[in-house]
């Protein structure tokens, strides 16, 4: 730290600052050409490359940056993973150890995540900070992106004043809701990948989570339950994502995807942490009840009695950020009065200009319109006997 | 794969086709040797090696290997009067395969030409051929630095009455050592100079220092930009100083002594090499040059009293001859280090770092040879490393760690 402290003389930003987003951000990142090339060329590989990070006229030297992504992963405009102790041991920038560079490169409108992370964190629900920034590789304009904080010790420090319980990404390969696999930890070990405790994974609560999903009766699920959920914090995510039309999260399409699941010290009880929010804000009819009987997991907590009327508490809290204050209106308003000339200025966005454009009304449409429908929903559903 | 059993094809057609023409023999002295008159000779020989390997206290815990290291068929031999030649081929090894194949004419004994895919003349170590070391594995110096086989020409011969020998080529590449993953060439066109003198009868020195060579040697070659500089690897093969980007020129320098007395043998080396980094930086300015220098020293005793010099053969043969073969001991010590000359401020592992971390790897070998007879060798060897960085922890399993491998060998 001592090395990177003669650096950076001036260093007096925070992580706060890094992740302001009031500001439209300047990030340059300087590599060889030739590694810049052969990352592009390669860009479905993790391999790293090395470059000096700078940002504010602060430089990390020697960060290692990779291609990341599944389906935003290209070679026009690469998404990148920033780590700053790839080749220096103990190399931190403002605390953090990596950085994500996100291309939302699915998103058209470079609203979607940032405003769904906004909805998740309104919430009182964990999810990353992120920010909208100008990247610039050997000092030419690369595009927008997102400066999105990583899921990592750091995030958990700072969320639940912790990082030592066991932190998996969950890995989409196949159509998967929480279906018993087997009784041991290994048929999940593809999919739950640890991110803490590399060595030492520990799936054994997970395991017996999943056990109780699928094989407990009514009265031990719900005398069990809270030893591995909150279930109204369950019920809060779930409801956040289905508010913000996601159809690829945990009650995707095609299974279950964009998450990370945390474990708390010490303990069985498991928190979701939402991850890769660039599909949502499509479809302003999205059904409030889209999927919920398919994941198992899913289906039982929300029949246990008090966590349904939780579930629409939340549906309802978050449509309010819709329509009640203009919150939500506002935060696009504000987010795209940032960054539309650099958006304008992005050679290697999805779309052209009027594409990018339209789809930004498409975000407007649906932040008018999903509140209403929302609501709508919820009365014809509290009006079900 | 129908390449290699094509060449088997050929090389035992040579053997048992052409015996029965007329003026052809095939005797068995040792090994089978096929003869026409003096215009053509071919020596056929098979060299198989299996090493069972166990690391302890490895960083991903113990693990055991089962390697067939080397199955090699290979013919060597004159013809023409003029002419010797030799090709082999290991059919254990994926990424070069053919290993010698070239000829030389001899017809002029100090100028003598070598043309076709040898050994870089770079090394005693790596010059040794693997069947005749004292050790399961080369030293780092013969392993990583030294060039090892390549496509060239070369001169060579002996002058001052044979007591000097001097070799010099030009080679396609830089040898395979160099080669990086993919099998892409670790250099350009490269030259090598080797000179190697015996002192006892270059100066007349007394009969205790006969069987003593000493030689020194360089190479120098072009760098095109890759990332192929040279890399630093533990006996079990992982990296410790993995591969950084090079361009411009690379040169070697190296010295070497052998004196085997008796039933003694006592060798050591130093090695030297520096990769240019012209416009690797990240902003594509010049970068320090890599560096990596080591030395190894080591000694042998035939405890049973065979000679060391020009090969130990058992007395009495096992188990034919009634003998229990020969028995030898043997210890080694190496030191192998990697990093960047002049080279200051943060030190990174970055392959574009100004100041690489300086890496090393220090190895001390024990070793016993039982030379069962002429064709059956086995090699046990007790191997302690020591890894030295300042990205690890002292003490860290990474950091120390022993490697027990086991090598039976059959040559004929």
């Amino acid at each position: 730290m001592a090395a990177l402290s003669a650096c950076l003389p001036a260093l007096a930003e925070t992580a706060d600052e890094l992740f302001d987003d009031r500001i439209l951000h300047d990030v340059r990142l300087y590599i060889h050409p030739s590694d810049w090339r052969a990352l592009k060329l390669n860009f479905t590989e993790n391999t790293y490359y090395p470059a000096d990070f700078s940002w504010r006229g602060s430089t990390v030297e020697s960060v290692g940056i990779r291609s990341r992504g599944l389906g935003s992963r290209t070679d026009v405009k690469p998404g990148l993973r920033v780590d700053f102790n790839r080749y220096t041991k103990d190399q931190e920038f403002l605390g953090l150890n990596a950085l994500v560079l996100d291309n939302v490169y699915q998103d058209p409108s470079f609203l979607r995540e940032y405003l769904s992370m906004r909805v998740f964190r309104r919430l009182g629900l964990p999810a990353p900070r992120e920010a909208f920034a100008r990247l610039y590789v050997n000092d030419q304009y690369a595009g927008l992106y997102v400066l999105v904080e990583e899921i990592n010790k750091d995030f958990l420090k700072r969320n639940f004043g912790q990082n030592d319980g066991h932190l998996y990404e969950y890995k989409w390969l196949t159509e998967y809701r929480f279906e018993r696999l087997g009784d041991g930890p290994d048929s999940y070990l593809d999919k739950f990948k640890p991110v803490t405790h590399e060595r030492d994974p520990d799936l054994g609560p997970l395991v017996e989570l999943i056990r109780l999903a699928n094989q407990a009766s009514d009265q031990e699920f719900a005398a069990r339950i809270p030893e591995f959920l909150d279930p109204k914090l369950f019920a809060t995510h779930l409801a956040v994502e289905n508010f913000l039309a996601e159809w690829d999260g945990i009650v995707g399409y095609a299974g279950m995807n964009n998450f990370y699941l945390y474990r708390l010290e010490e303990s069985n009880r498991f928190q979701f942490i939402p991850w890769d929010k660039d599909v949502t804000l499509s479809k302003p009819e999205h059904p409030i009840h889209y999927n919920l009987d398919q994941n198992v997991l899913v289906r039982r907590v929300l029949a246990l009695p008090e966590v349904l009327p939780a579930y629409l508490n939340a549906l309802e809290a978050a449509a309010g950020g819709c329509d009640t204050d203009d919150w939500l209106a506002g935060q696009l308003e504000r987010a795209y009065a940032l960054f539309r000339e650099a958006a304008l200025a992005d050679p290697f966005k999805p779309r052209d200009n009027a594409g990018f454009e339209g789809s930004v009304q498409a975000a407007r449409d649906f932040v008018r319109d999903r509140g209403g429908f929302v609501r709508w929903q919820l009365e014809a559903l509290r009006a079900t006997p | 794969m129908p390449s290699r059993v094509g060449l088997v094809v050929v090389l035992l057609g040579l053997a048992a086709g052409s015996a029965e023409a007329a003026g052809w023999s095939l005797k068995f002295d040792r090994r089978p040797r096929l003869r026409y008159g003096k215009l053509f000779q071919a020596d056929f020989r098979v060299k198989m090696q299996a090493d069972f390997m166990t690391v302890t206290e490895d960083p991903e815990a113990d693990r055991d290997l089962f390697d067939f290291r080397r199955r090699r068929i290979g013919v060597e031999g004159e013809f023409l009067r003029h002419f010797d030649y030799e090709l082999e081929y290991d059919f254990a090894e994926d990424d070069h395969p053919l290993r010698d194949a070239f000829v030389n004419f001899r017809r002029f004994r100090r100028f003598q030409v070598q043309g076709g895919k040898f050994k870089i003349p770079f090394g005693r170590d790596q010059l040794t051929r693997p069947t005749a070391l004292d050790f399961v594995f080369r030293s780092y110096l013969g392993r990583q630095v030294a060039p090892a086989r390549e496509v060239g020409l070369m001169l060579h011969g002996p002058v001052v009455r044979g007591a000097l020998r001097y070799q010099f080529g030009a080679f396609r590449h830089d040898g395979e050592n160099s080669y990086a993953a993919g099998n892409i060439p670790g250099g350009g066109t490269t030259w090598a100079a080797r000179l190697r003198a015996e002192p006892a009868d270059l100066l007349s020195l007394p009969k205790l220092l006969r069987n003593m060579e000493i030689a020194a040697a360089a190479t120098w070659g072009n760098l095109p930009e890759g990332r192929s500089s040279l890399r630093g690897r533990t006996a079990f093969g992982e990296t410790f100083f993995p591969r950084a980007f090079v361009r411009g020129k690379r040169l070697r320098w190296g010295t070497d002594l052998n004196w085997s007395p008796g039933p003694f043998s006592l060798q050591a080396e130093y090695m030297r090499s520096r990769d240019q980094r012209l416009g690797q930086s990240l902003r594509q300015r010049d970068l320090p040059d890599l560096v990596a220098r080591g030395w190894y020293l080591s000694g042998t005793w035939v405890v049973t009293g065979e000679k060391k010099a020009g090969g130990v053969t058992p007395r009495k043969a096992f188990p034919w001859e009634g003998g229990v073969g020969a028995f030898e001991l043997g210890v080694r010590h190496e030191f192998l280090r990697f990093g960047a000359t002049g080279a200051t401020g943060v030190v990174s592992t970055s392959p574009r770092a100004t100041n690489p971390l300086p890496t090393s790897d220090r190895n001390c070998t024990f070793g016993v040879n039982w030379y069962l007879n002429r064709y059956a060798r086995i090699q046990g060897n007790l191997i302690r490393e020591m890894v030295e960085s300042q990205y690890l922890d002292p003490g860290s399993p990474r950091q120390k760690f022993w490697t027990r491998v086991l090598r039976l060998q059959f040559v004929m």
